[in-house]
């Protein structure tokens, strides 16, 4: 008995395969043209539907297909790839509608065939149902001419177009993939799949032979020797919608879609097969009935998609292009005049004059980092506390003094810089200023005060525990960053009761000084309103530098460590999943690209994950990532929150996406769109007194002077390998860990495949 | 494409200025009935858009609650130009942003791009109003996604029943009382076809409102607006409004919450709406009074003073109909009926007593810094300008607010509170701990 070896090469033409022999038999250039004819309406829609048509409407191959032959392990191996990469360029086609039928000719010019003539070209006109099957035919063909002395017993292929860049845009960037599957003579070994696929080959060559009976014999004995065989159930698919036997069709097509859900050709069968269903219900009622309401539903739903693609008489619909402008838009950075007072304190103005407005922040250089050990919630409870007391004034007593003056206040506690802003009417700009004046210097931290606010802090920690995200970022921020401060998403019942009025006191005494802060003032405001900051702020004392090293060391997480933790949430009616681990800090040379990588895995609604999540999967009404540099170190978050059914498939296609994020990295059109959409936030962030936020950071992480009149020319210069590269090595699942909140019972048996599982319950504390 | 939140429509449009603010409004209507909105702001180079379509979960049927919700996300899954979710990605390719939200008396959509892609915005909003594209795999995966945000908004959420219900027992008209959200088996019992009729019903241009706010040329932009939308037919013309009157709603209702910390009240009086500008805007000048600032009076007594409360806020929602005054607080444990009572006592006190000057000139000047403030950004003065035409035919009473508000009296906001603050009018929900 003969034995096979079908060997599969799939080669995406960018990459080089290095694994291969020597070659042994060059073979001549040869050159293809492809025809293509769409014989019934079911397949021109089909063409028409895939976008490879719009790109081929305008596009040709330039090349001749080039391949070697070699010799690797014993076998042989043909290799195809296109002598240039992605260099797909512009040239003549003809292409025409008309009623059910569609035809493409693809032709090269007369000058490229002139260059071409020297290479004694052997020409093949292919024919095929469809642009991919023509240009397969033409390949087989060119093998079959150059092989016939060779021992090929079978040859069959496929071509992809993978990936086409900005089709509509003018951007011609196009990777083709060719998977080629070729049979020798040799010995070796085949798999029960292996040796179905063959059969579906022969069986396929006999079915364009239009030999049905050996091609539906060809496609049993497959299924028979392997019944997941998705070549052979597409066969018989595509016999039995031959036979016009739509229930077969159907199960059978849906079959190999289930088995191999990347290869379209199973969906457009499948679409057509639903198509044709679609016409039967309108035209022969009787018939039609006869399939169940969910099919009837399909096939409505197919022939309304694809209906768009068509004007009511019959004809193409021409898609319309977005008009996207060419004017390159032109903005400055706002002015900005600094001016630093006596002792040392930097004032900032950004004068703006269009409404009535005043706002004042002063920003301090001491984040939620800079809590003392053990005593995390002391620095934001001191800035809570700032407006219950000062010297000459009570808590009701500023309260009044504020709304009086239609004042509003605010303040932030980063992890590792702070802010207070109060923002006004300009006619009340000075009362603003006298305000912060207070709190900043005369706070008083009266001990009734001290002690409601610490209550309040308890209680504000029991209703957040209600919130399923708010357990889980708990849990995370822990587990990512260990005994480290960065490790506290919140404080705790323990840390709370460690904060005493001393140590609030002290702190506000020792760093609240001019030493630590920076003034930004910004709206419409006279000459008097910047001499009171100045005069008010000019004396004020110097106290001590807040000291910026660091406390704890962030341990890395170890190789082996557990992935996933589940937080037992009973009464939860829905799952909230997370993923975290370190990424650099504010200070690497990869801040800049982890944050566009950022961007493309799943800091917008148009990435990745959401694409995937949301709106491909329909597990999750949102499915997001972030990356936050901080001084000392920086989070990675991805996260979505699921129903309890799915719960395992959402963390597999999450850690997938991760996986493919730093495996394969990203493409250039994807920088290209995201580029676009940072130049434009960009110029967003500076509306209304966006500016301020971002002076304020710039200045508390020492970011190299010029940095915003420069971001957006080194956003520019940014590249796909700069990303690759900061993404293989940081962002990996490997160094992730996960948590997942809800109720345990629901969905902890579909975690099995990702290994052990710790079970916490919502105190933390491990359920036995 | 979220639901706009109670909280949210309280700070919508509710305040004004005495300084003369020029709203710099240029209207005209295209002849499908296109009512448009220009406003030049040339401070930062962007230009906000909003369209609102005049229909929201008031005009559901009733099998059909959460249906105009779910048909928002649709408005992003493609036409027969823009594939499906490509709406958000060619903003987002040149730096912009889009979203949309729903209430219960209109749907509106955003777009906030740099100056010079205007023309792309328009061109997608004009292209989704003509050439919207429903199937079936995409209204079942939205399907799916509206699912999970009832899942995350409600039903994962302490509290996420408490405005549901208190809706529901205090609206008038059943069109008021069910949620924007809906129900699962009203969701899953919609499908495509009733997509497309929707579609056709209520996404014309004569049932929408088009405002354009930020650095433009005014006669660029009209131009724009030419282009791409005067084309567009309308497919309906008839938007009557069937209100049904409402099951009664039981005065007091208690209600279990699995996931809450808190014991927790909810409080709603029918309020008048913004068709009374001067009611609704004195009624506003309470909702201040009593809690939405650290001097005011609820929030002094419950939370600083007594320590009795975790929580107090709310306030009189943005209905053109069928209007409600909200107050919501979070109890410590054993607290509830002490906590009632004082935010009755209070109440009380006011109806006889009234307010002072001194409270009444804070509450007017937190309004005007609010509503200036307001003006600052292009999407909250389109969102503005967007909304009074969809509610109430006209922004023009923006400009009128300066003058309402002024003539706002002590005795006004007494005249209020006894109008309003009444047993008969009033609906009560308390959220219970799980044992």
């Amino acid at each position: 008995m003969k034995k096979f070896i079908l060997l599969i090469m799939s080669l995406i033409l960018m990459n080089s395969c290095g694994m291969l022999g020597t070659t042994t038999k060059p073979l001549k250039k040869s050159y293809l043209t492809v025809e293509v004819d769409i014989p019934d309406r079911g397949m021109a829609i089909s063409e028409l539907n895939k976008e490879a048509i719009s790109i081929l409407s305008k596009t040709n191959l330039s090349k001749p297909v080039n391949f070697e032959y070699k010799k690797f392990s014993g076998n042989d191996i043909i290799i195809f790839k296109n002598s240039e990469n992605a260099n797909i360029n512009p040239i003549k086609i003809e292409g025409s509608a008309n009623g059910y039928k569609a035809k493409y000719l693809i032709t090269h010019t007369g000058v490229q065939l002139s260059k071409l003539k020297g290479n004694k070209l052997v020409k093949i006109i292919a024919k095929g149902n469809s642009l991919s099957s023509a240009i397969e035919t033409g390949i087989k063909n060119i093998l079959q001419k150059e092989l016939k002395e060779s021992q090929v017993i079978n040859i069959s292929g496929k071509l992809n177009i993978v990936n086409i860049f900005n089709v509509n845009y003018g951007v011609k960037d196009i990777t083709v993939d060719f998977s080629i599957a070729y049979t020798f003579k040799n010995n070796g070994n085949l798999t029960a799949a292996d040796r179905a696929n063959f059969y579906a080959e022969v069986g396929i060559t006999e079915y364009y032979k239009k030999h049905t009976g050996k091609a539906y014999s060809m496609a049993e004995k497959g299924i028979n020797t392997y019944k997941k065989c998705d070549k052979c159930l597409y066969l018989k698919g595509i016999l039995n919608l031959r036979d016009k036997n739509y229930d077969r069709a159907i199960y059978n097509l849906e079959k190999a879609y289930e088995y191999n859900k990347d290869n379209i050709y199973y969906c457009q069968k499948l679409q057509k097969a639903y198509t044709e269903i679609y016409e039967l219900i309108n035209t022969s009622t009787e018939q039609g009935k006869k399939y169940k309401k969910e099919v009837q539903a399909k096939a409505f739903a197919i022939a309304a998609y694809i209906g768009r693609h068509f004007n009511p008489d019959g004809s193409v619909y021409i898609k319309h292009k977005p008009p996207f402008s060419s004017k390159t838009l032109k903005f400055n950075l706002p002015n900005v005049k600094n001016t630093n007072l006596k002792n040392g304190l930097l004032i900032s103005e950004l004068v703006k004059n269009e409404l009535p407005l005043f706002n004042i922040t002063i920003g301090f250089n001491f984040g939620s980092v800079d809590n003392p050990k053990g005593k995390m919630g002391m620095i934001d409870s001191i800035f809570d506390l700032l407006k219950e007391g000062v010297e000459g004034k009570s808590s009701k007593e500023i309260a009044n003094f504020i709304d009086d003056n239609g004042l509003s206040l605010s303040t932030g506690v980063t992890n590792d810089y702070s802010t207070i802003t109060c923002s006004s009417l300009t006619e009340n700009a000075d009362k603003c200023i006298e305000l912060l004046d207070l709190l900043v210097k005369k706070a008083s931290f009266p001990n009734g005060e001290y002690k409601k606010y610490m209550k309040k802090r308890v209680e504000y920690y029991h209703a957040n525990t209600a919130n399923a995200s708010y357990l889980a970022n708990k849990l995370l921020y822990r587990l990512v960053f260990g005994k480290h401060n960065y490790g506290y998403y919140d404080a705790t019942l323990k840390t709370l009761s460690n904060i005493k009025l001393d140590d609030i006191k002290a702190f506000y005494k020792d760093y609240f000084n001019p030493k630590n802060a920076y003034i930004v003032i910004s709206g419409k405001y006279s000459k008097e309103v910047l001499n009171n900051i100045k005069s008010k702020f000019n004396d004020w004392n110097l106290g001590k530098i807040i000291e910026k090293t660091a406390k704890t060391t962030i341990k890395p997480l170890k190789e082996n460590r557990q992935l996933i933790y589940v937080i037992d949430r009973p009464s939860s009616k829905q799952v909230v999943i997370s993923y975290g681990q370190t990424a650099p800090s504010y200070s690497s040379k990869n801040t800049l690209a982890l944050y566009m990588g950022n961007l493309i895995l799943g800091g917008s609604a148009s990435s990745r994950l959401f694409m995937r999540l949301r709106e491909k999967e329909s597990l999750t009404y949102g499915a997001y990532s972030n990356i936050s540099a901080k001084r000392e170190a920086g989070l990675f978050k991805a996260g979505l929150s699921v129903r309890n059914e799915v719960v395992g498939k959402a963390v597999s296609s999450l850690l997938d996406e991760l996986k493919k994020f730093k495996e394969k990295g990203i493409i250039k059109k994807e920088l290209s769109d995201k580029k676009g959409l940072e130049n434009g936030a960009f110029a967003m962030k500076l509306q209304g007194f966006g500016y301020i936020s971002m002076l304020i950071k710039s200045k508390m992480f020492k970011l190299p002077k010029n940095y915003f009149e420069n971001y957006l020319s080194n956003l520019s210069k940014l590249t796909v390998k700069d990303i690759n590269n900061a993404v293989k090595n940081i962002i990996t699942p490997n160094k992730g860990i996960i948590v997942i909140v809800g109720d345990s019972k629901s969905f902890i048996s579909q975690l099995k495949s990702f290994g052990q599982v710790v079970v916490l319950d919502e105190n933390l504390k491990v359920k036995k | 494409m979220k639901i706009l939140g109670f909280i949210i429509l309280l700070f919508t449009i509710t305040t004004y200025s005495k300084s003369n603010i020029e709203m710099n409004i240029e209207n005209f209507k295209l002849d499908n009935g296109l009512n448009v909105y220009l406003s030049k702001n040339s401070e930062s180079p962007t230009v906000a858009i909003t369209l609102y379509y005049k229909v929201g979960s008031i005009n559901e049927l009733k099998n059909k609650t959460g249906f105009a919700h779910l048909f928002e996300h649709m408005m992003f899954q493609g036409t027969r130009n823009v594939e499906k979710t490509e709406h958000f990605a060619l903003l987002q390719k040149v730096g912009g942003k889009a979203n949309a939200f729903t209430t219960k008396e209109y749907t509106a959509y955003y777009d906030i791009v740099t100056a010079n892609q205007l023309e792309l915005a328009l061109w997608l909003e004009a292209d989704r109003m003509e050439n919207l594209s429903v199937n079936y795999p995409n209204f079942k995966n939205q399907l799916e996604v509206v699912k999970e945000e009832m899942r995350m908004r409600y039903l994962n959420s302490p509290y996420g029943n408490l405005v549901k219900t208190l809706d529901r027992n205090a609206h008038k008209l059943w069109n008021y009382q069910h949620s924007v959200i809906g129900s699962m088996k009203d969701l899953d019992s919609s499908g495509v076809e009733y997509a497309k009729s929707f579609f056709k019903k209520y996404y014309n241009p004569n049932n929408a409102v088009l405002t354009i706010v930020g650095d433009i040329n005014k006669d660029d932009a009209k131009k724009l607006v030419k282009k791409y939308f005067a084309n567009i037919k309308n497919q309906s013309t008839n938007y009557s409004l069937k209100n049904k009157k409402g099951k009664k709603g039981k005065k007091l209702t208690t209600i279990e919450d699995k996931l809450a910390k808190f014991p927790a009240i909810g409080i709603a009086y029918q309020a008048p709406s913004k068709t009374n500008l001067k009611e609704y805007f004195a009624m506003k000048m309470l909702e201040t009074i009593l809690f939405n600032n650290d001097s005011s009076r609820l929030y002094r007594l419950l939370i600083k003073d007594k320590e009795l409360a975790v929580s107090i806020y709310g306030g009189i929602n943005n209905l053109k109909s069928d209007n409600l005054f909200y107050i919501f607080s979070m109890v410590k444990k054993g607290n509830v009926k002490k906590v009632r009572n004082l935010i009755f006592k209070e109440i009380k006190n006011i109806k006889k007593k009234g307010i002072t000057e001194v409270e009444l000139k804070k509450a007017k000047l937190s309004f005007k810094t609010e509503f200036i403030f307001h003006l600052e950004s292009n999407i909250s003065k389109a969102l503005m300008i967007g909304e009074f035409s969809a509610l109430y035919g006209s922004p023009d009473e923006i400009k009128n607010l300066l003058s309402i508000i002024d003539s706002i009296t002590v005795k006004d906001v007494k005249t209020i509170a006894n109008k309003y603050m009444k047993k008969e009018f009033l609906t009560e929900v308390d959220v219970k701990l799980a044992k």
